[in-house]
């Protein structure tokens, strides 16, 4: 089986998938597609000029330096304000792929082609985020602004802008899913902007109600699932909490809970919650991908031949174990540093080595 | 070689009987006709030879390949035609065959021989870099025939190509599915058109309610209708010549081949000024034999002394026995 399996990709010509070649002329055709890019731009220019002035009001009295303040709170802002585009705009794109072509009846054409039901849902969830990354691409001079100002490292922008992929490849999934699920397009448009909606709001407000009962802060798994809180832990190293808060004073305390950290004791750094959150968002992803790839089938829905639960089996746990080596590879710059020879603390002002008197 | 075989083939969508025990046998290069009203299973069953569409139970066989099998290969084997189906927006003639070409991943070279070709045997090489939504439908239509084409499938299922079509563009359609037949290829077609498919078709196969009523070619069709025609014959009123209706009735009772005696008691017409009950009655016979049985028939009425004023079968094209073979005969 496995000698098949590697003879059948071997003889395969490399091609490119059908459906990204037919979404990618149809799609770029017309204006609509550089009108939406348009408008998302001048919405960030607009945001990020708004920003700049109202950061620059709040800190009149301030005894920190501007810029650096300015940079922070653009660069926030802009990465919030991606991240929302990228929610409004991903199931617009995903939702309508699989039940268009029902709706459409182009859907029975498509299959009785020995093109797979997985290749052409890699072809649409491809040519989807080829969009959406295209937006996501355009807006990085924009955000580059930042570095005029100061304040954020190029790191904290790269793991960022990673988050954001990972996080527009789930919202994409998702679309998708829904699209699979449902017959017509209406319902996994509704339902998948439910989903993300909820899955971006939902947990702050359960942070509210928490902190309302308990009267404090809420607890920070609770929040965790947000992408709000992924996209805030990326740069919370970075970024100063207050430095955003003073420009949006009215949104301060959602503000604190996303981006303050856990205290970071003598022995343990924690770890940001990104490092949790964005697998799982790929492990979803990849699950939902995989469970889409036998909704888009019409018949043997649920027969599941060797070579695909094989090929399946391998993608997840080899996922899983990447992630799980990621975690051991990193263990020692975070949580429980384990500190067995004093000697080897090393503190950036070094003790005056005392010499013991000598006796005469 | 049988391209197309199906045995016991049954679909039902939850309480409702589809498609029920279907054989059918299809030999290869031939032109086949599924015929039936609305409703009868057609559809459901070209989508379940595409592959569209799971059997509740039964076997197709494609080319002697099982589907349940060997359905990867027989994907490369078929060109399929849904009766209703949707164009992709935004796209160019061209691109949209090409689409499918790279679907059946056809190399470069392969795929531009391939449509230009297929645009010439359609007639849309004028429309090649026109918007597909943008076409007739008459185009379209000819425009989706092709896509079924471009990998050059053996066997071509094809839902009602010629539905919706102007008088024109369906004697278009018909000749190029002649040309097709020439290639070699199989086709099965179906329709509602009955006219149509007499002219086209080598064999032909009555639906109804799921069912195969009748199957084979066109000439045995009929002629299977046939052997149960209908007669109308219409016997003068004559007391005089010992001519009545009900000794007619009585002579058409003794012979074994007439099944079913409708006598209309209707008097069709009535010579004025003469005597008595002179007028003329219609009996319609249901009748179970050839031409020569036929001839014996009226013959015997004749040596009777009935007078027969007309003797004719009331089934004479396609469209009659598709009308008498269907009407309730499963149900």
């Amino acid at each position: 089986m496995m000698k098949s399996m590697l003879k059948s990709i071997s003889n395969r010509r490399w091609e490119t998938n059908p459906i990204i070649v037919k979404e990618l002329r149809s799609r770029m055709r017309g204006g609509r597609a550089f009108a939406t890019l348009t408008v998302t731009l001048t919405l960030l220019t607009l945001v990020g000029y708004a920003l700049y002035r109202m950061t620059l009001a709040s800190s009149t009295y301030s005894s920190t330096p501007v810029s650096p303040l300015i940079g922070q709170a653009l660069f926030a802002g802009l990465a919030f304000l991606l991240l929302l585009i990228i929610a409004a705009i991903t199931p617009s794109v995903t939702a309508s792929e699989i039940s268009a072509e029902r709706e459409k009846q182009t859907y029975e054409m498509l299959l009785t082609t020995p093109l797979s039901p997985a290749s052409i849902l890699w072809g649409k969830l491809i040519s989807a985020l080829s969009y959406i990354f295209l937006i996501l691409f355009a807006a990085i001079p924009l955000a580059s602004l930042v570095f005029i100002y100061g304040g954020v490292s190029i790191r904290d922008m790269v793991k960022t802008l990673l988050a954001l992929l990972v996080i527009a490849i789930l919202f994409g999934v998702i679309g998708l899913f829904s699209s699979a699920l449902f017959q017509r397009s209406s319902q996994a448009t509704a339902v998948s902007y439910l989903v993300i909606v909820l899955l971006l709001f939902g947990p702050l407000f359960a942070g509210i109600l928490s902190g309302a009962i308990t009267q404090g802060d809420p607890p920070r798994w609770m929040l965790a699932p947000s992408p709000l809180m992924v996209i805030s832990s990326t740069f919370s190293s970075s970024v100063n909490p207050q430095s955003i808060s003073s420009a949006f004073y009215m949104l301060g305390s959602p503000i604190y809970w996303l981006m303050g950290s856990t205290p970071i004791s003598q022995d343990s750094i924690p770890r940001p919650i990104y490092h949790y959150v964005l697998p799982l968002y790929s492990l979803v992803a990849i699950l939902l991908y995989l469970l889409t790839s036998r909704l888009v089938k019409p018949v043997r829905r649920w027969q599941i031949q060797w070579s695909e639960a094989v090929l399946a089996l391998v993608l997840v746990l080899g996922f899983v174990s990447a992630i799980f080596m990621g975690y051991l590879l990193t263990t020692n710059r975070y949580e429980n540093i384990q500190i067995s020879d004093q000697s080897q603390l090393q503190s950036a002002t070094p003790d005056p080595a005392i010499e013991a008197p000598v006796n005469p | 070689m049988v391209a197309v075989a199906t045995r016991d083939l049954s679909r039902h969508y939850g309480k409702i009987q589809a498609v029920n025990q279907l054989n059918l046998k299809i030999p290869t290069g031939s032109l086949f006709g599924l015929i039936g009203p609305n409703g009868a299973g057609k559809t459901t069953t070209l989508r379940m030879l595409a592959g569209l569409l799971e059997p509740s139970s039964g076997d197709i066989r494609l080319n002697e390949l099982s589907q349940k099998q060997y359905w990867r290969e027989i994907q490369w084997q078929i060109g399929y035609m849904p009766d209703f189906f949707g164009v992709y927006d935004n796209l160019l003639v061209w691109e949209y065959l090409d689409f499918y070409a790279r679907c059946y991943r056809l190399t470069p070279e392969r795929r531009a021989r391939a449509i230009s070709d297929l645009l010439d045997l359609v007639d849309l090489g004028e429309k090649r870099d026109v918007y597909v939504h943008t076409l007739s439908r008459g185009m379209r239509q000819r425009l989706c025939l092709a896509h079924a084409l471009v990998h050059d499938p053996q066997i071509l299922l094809l839902d009602e190509p010629a539905s919706g079509l102007d008088p024109r563009a369906r004697v278009e359609m018909r000749m190029l599915l002649r040309e097709l037949q020439s290639m070699g290829k199989t086709i099965l077609l179906s329709s509602h058109i009955l006219v149509e498919l007499a002219e086209l078709c080598d064999q032909v196969a009555i639906m109804e309610r799921g069912q195969l009523v009748v199957s084979g070619a066109i000439d045995e069709v009929l002629r299977k209708a046939a052997g149960r025609r209908t007669i109308a014959i219409q016997v003068l009123n004559d007391p005089g010549c010992n001519s009545t209706p009900d000794r007619a009735i009585a002579l058409l009772e003794q012979i074994p081949s007439v099944q079913n005696i409708f006598p209309q008691d209707r008097v069709v017409a009535a010579t004025p000024g003469s005597s008595g009950g002179l007028g003329i009655t219609s009996i319609e016979i249901e009748f179970y034999g050839d031409e020569f049985a036929r001839a014996d028939l009226l013959e015997k009425l004749v040596s009777e002394k009935i007078r027969v004023a007309a003797f004719n079968e009331t089934i004479t094209n396609l469209e009659e026995a598709f009308l008498r073979l269907t009407q309730g005969e499963v149900g």
